[in-house]
């Protein structure tokens, strides 16, 4: 599905991006011009935690322009069994930091703006304003409904990612042509809790998943998660992809499709 | 007629199963199969599903055979269909 923002591959590949991203160039209907495509693209990433850490690291091998990481806090010990960007050295330290500089040893073109703060009401129309996408890994519900609001308002595409024990769930917002966020949940559930049971493979599995879904709506390849959940428990290996609809009243979305 | 209702998540754990299969009269709606629920398993429905008024709680999403059912819980179901309750859940 064609997302509504401009097109653009302004910046051409150096021999040493065409020889880094070689063999993802051979795939059918990416080739240069998807290439360029994430060469000229920047991704917000809200949160670098064991979602964020994954989708970060997979742009960044693909060889995405620019990432903006926002995520507060220092590293701790109950980070390390899912959170990829952190190490046992970088305890106590900054996790934005931290994220930086380990995305920078993989790939040191990427432009990184690092914001050593969660989303909130302050900074989030700046951070959504400076990205072609957005990709939410927020574990509160009032981030993820701040965000929504934000990239309804700006028009922009945002790939959802969630996870919860062994199992996953995520979707992909286009502005005008899907359900967003508040469709789904209007207000944040009231049973949720801050921490939750997860295996680090399962948050990287869904944290893969959704930095392919920000690759596809960049580079226009491919079919995206526009209108579908896709949810997987790792249990029992169960995938199931359903489609979900707008709410008709929906004070954020329902007026961009009438 | 039977219908095979799938949980998720936080739901799933806390019945301890993540599917059973729940016989209903003919014409049943989803309101129906909540109220049957409902009977079956007391403390958890009222934790996971619904509110204090009633009311199917914000973060619990219905489908069909693999299609969102909004919040119309009068949508009829019919045999062998399947309802998935599915409790949203975040990143960390």
């Amino acid at each position: 599905m064609a997302n509504n923002q401009p097109d653009s591959t302004d910046l051409e590949l150096t021999e040493e991006e065409r020889a880094t991203y070689e063999w993802q160039i051979w795939v059918p209907d990416f080739g240069e011009q998807g290439q360029r495509r994430l060469k000229n693209a920047s991704v917000l990433v809200t949160r670098c935690g064991g979602l964020g850490s994954v989708v970060a690291y997979e742009l960044a091998a693909a060889g995405i322009g620019k990432l903006i990481l926002a995520h507060g806090g220092q590293v701790k010990h109950s980070d390390l069994n899912r959170q990829l960007l952190m190490t046992h050295a970088g305890l106590g330290k900054s996790r934005v930091e931290s994220a930086r500089r380990r995305l920078l040893e993989l790939n040191p073109r990427l432009q990184i703006e690092i914001v050593a703060e969660n989303v909130n009401e302050q900074n989030v129309q700046s951070l959504v304003s400076q990205a072609d996408v957005v990709v939410d890994c927020a574990p509160l519900f009032e981030e993820r409904l701040l965000l929504n609001r934000e990239i309804i308002a700006q028009r922009k595409p945002m790939v959802d990612c969630a996870m919860y024990e062994l199992e996953t769930h995520l979707t992909t917002i286009i502005p005008g042509q899907t359900p967003c966020l508040s469709c789904l949940y209007p207000e944040p559930p009231k049973m949720w809790r801050r921490e939750f049971p997860v295996f680090g493979a399962v948050s990287g599995m869904v944290g893969c998943l959704g930095a392919m879904e920000a690759i596809k709506i960049i580079a226009r390849f491919g079919e995206t998660l526009a209108g579908k959940l896709a949810t997987c428990d790792l249990r029992d290996m169960t995938f199931r992809t359903m489609t979900i609809q707008q709410d008709p009243n929906c004070p954020l979305c329902a007026s961009l499709t009438r | 007629m039977k219908i095979r209702v799938r949980y998720t998540t936080q739901l799933k754990m806390a019945l301890g199963v993540d599917s059973e299969e729940i016989e209903l009269p003919p014409s049943s709606s989803l309101q129906d199969l909540l109220q049957r629920l409902r009977q079956l398993h007391p403390q958890e429905v009222h934790q996971y599903v619904f509110t204090a008024d009633d009311q199917l709680q914000p973060g619990v999403l219905l489908c069909v055979d693999n299609k969102h059912a909004g919040r119309d819980l009068s949508t009829s179901l019919s045999e062998s269909e399947e309802v998935t309750l599915l409790s949203v859940v975040s990143g960390g």
